[in-house]
């Protein structure tokens, strides 16, 4: 699209837009002074917003959102489904996660040693 | 210096018909099962098919081309000869040389017509609508033919049950006229050639490949940003689309795309892909054509659409159905 071409007052739900300010571009560092200094989030709290996720994405029982269950065999999440959960990770956790890592991301477990990894 | 002068170009343009063709041969779901590893549940589940159409030999690119150009035409109220351009849309073109747009143009009646094919993947038809309407409005035509056809049968595995079942054939068309209260909204275009890779025929493959995960993640949430552009430059917001007609990729896209833009209730969206499987740059005219045809949809009434696919490519618009 066409730099020129501004977006005047998008009448669109906020959370697409968050999306776009959370992440900074390609090479570009998060500049320090902009994050109010967030505590990351504890493995619990990661497991909880995780089974959130799980349960709207997919309809999983949270109780069953334990880190040992394969998404696949065991929660029956397809491919497409693992695309909704990572983009909503990202916007609750700030992290990015490209599609091959994507790939390698088999458990619960996986995807809270992720984002431990990769937050902040 | 002598100065060039340019054309008087009209003050819009607008969709004056549209038509679709659909091949005869209906595919269910259950006859894909009997000869690959799949069911109608997980399909429908996964891509929200139910059935495709499949062209059989004699329904050719050109055949159903002019199929459906010949029902957009007659829908328009146009004579052929009052339409001075045509371009084909089409992802699936086996033969290079020459391109199929002056032949369907020939056989439409058209005379001598500005001609040419365009391919922009299933982005085809609306950033050929941008072309057009562009066109129109600069007097580099007065009426245009625009059509999206595919046979992606011909370039799809069939026995592979990642794409088999997605993919299909038809055809659909739109002529395009001038008019004094503009109808086609400013296109909201580009690509990202970063991700060429996506939905490709490899070098030295008879088909088509599709990387499923980053496409449907690029198509949920990049794309947003090109819908809320398409109305606003247009000057419209999500309560005035009466219909919404994206590209029918994937029936979970189309959802998805809705809920983002938070459409409102009454905003009839198109689900063709049921129906009509992915027909590429098919898909938005057939889907508005069963809108239009149902009943589900009137003249007058505001469509947003959006093409994107191969490349990657998107494209999209407000429209004024005719």
């Amino acid at each position: 699209m066409s730099p020129s071409r501004s977006l005047v007052a998008p009448p669109v739900p906020r959370d697409i837009w968050s999306r776009t300010s959370t992440a900074a571009p390609p090479g570009v560092a998060a500049v320090p002074s902009e994050r109010e200094d967030p505590a990351l989030a504890s493995t619990q709290e990661i497991q909880a917003g995780l089974a959130e996720i799980l349960e709207e994405v997919a309809g999983v029982t949270p109780a069953d959102a334990t880190p040992e269950k394969s998404f696949t065999d065991d929660l029956d999440v397809d491919s497409l489904s693992m695309v909704e959960i990572a983009t909503a990770v990202e916007d609750k956790f700030g992290v990015a996660i490209p599609d091959d890592q994507l790939a390698n991301i088999k458990t619960v477990g996986d995807a809270i040693t992720f984002i431990e990894s990769n937050q902040g | 210096m002598t100065a060039i002068t340019l054309a008087q170009g009209a003050p819009g343009a607008r969709i004056l018909g549209i038509g679709g063709y659909r091949p005869r041969r209906r595919v269910t779901n259950d006859e894909l099962a009997q000869t690959m590893d799949t069911n109608d549940e997980w399909i429908q589940t996964r891509v929200g098919i139910a059935e495709r159409r499949w062209a059989s030999d004699d329904e050719t690119l050109v055949e159903m081309a002019v199929a459906a150009g010949g029902k957009a035409i007659a829908a328009s109220g146009l004579a052929p000869d009052e339409i001075d351009m045509v371009i084909v849309a089409s992802a699936s073109l086996r033969v290079p040389i020459p391109g199929i747009a002056p032949q369907v143009g020939h056989r439409l009646g058209i005379p001598r017509p500005g001609a040419f094919d365009l391919n922009a993947g299933c982005a085809g038809f609306c950033y050929a609508l941008g072309v057009v309407d562009n066109a129109i409005r600069t007097g580099a035509a007065r009426n245009a033919l625009v059509v999206g056809v595919e046979r992606l049968t011909d370039v799809t595995d069939l026995t592979d049950r990642g794409t088999a079942v997605i993919f299909a054939d038809g055809a659909g068309a739109a002529v395009v006229g001038a008019a004094d209260e503009p109808g086609i909204g400013p296109v909201a275009w580009g690509s990202d050639g970063d991700q060429h890779t996506a939905i490709a025929i490899p070098e030295g493959l008879p088909h088509m490949t599709m990387a499923g995960q980053a496409v449907y993640r690029w198509a949920t949430t990049k794309l947003t940003e090109a819908l809320v552009q398409a109305m606003d430059q247009a000057g419209v917001g999500p309560d005035d689309i009466d219909v919404f007609a994206p590209h029918q990729a994937n029936l979970r896209i189309v959802e998805s795309m809705a809920k983002r833009l938070r459409l409102p209730d009454s905003t009839v969206i198109a689900r063709d892909i049921v129906q009509s499987g992915n027909t590429s740059a098919a898909s938005i005219p057939l889907a508005l054509s069963a809108l239009i045809e149902s009943g589900q949809a009137k003249s007058g009434d505001l469509a947003l659409v959006l093409g994107y696919g191969a490349g990657l490519t998107f494209a999209g618009q407000v429209l004024r159905l005719p």
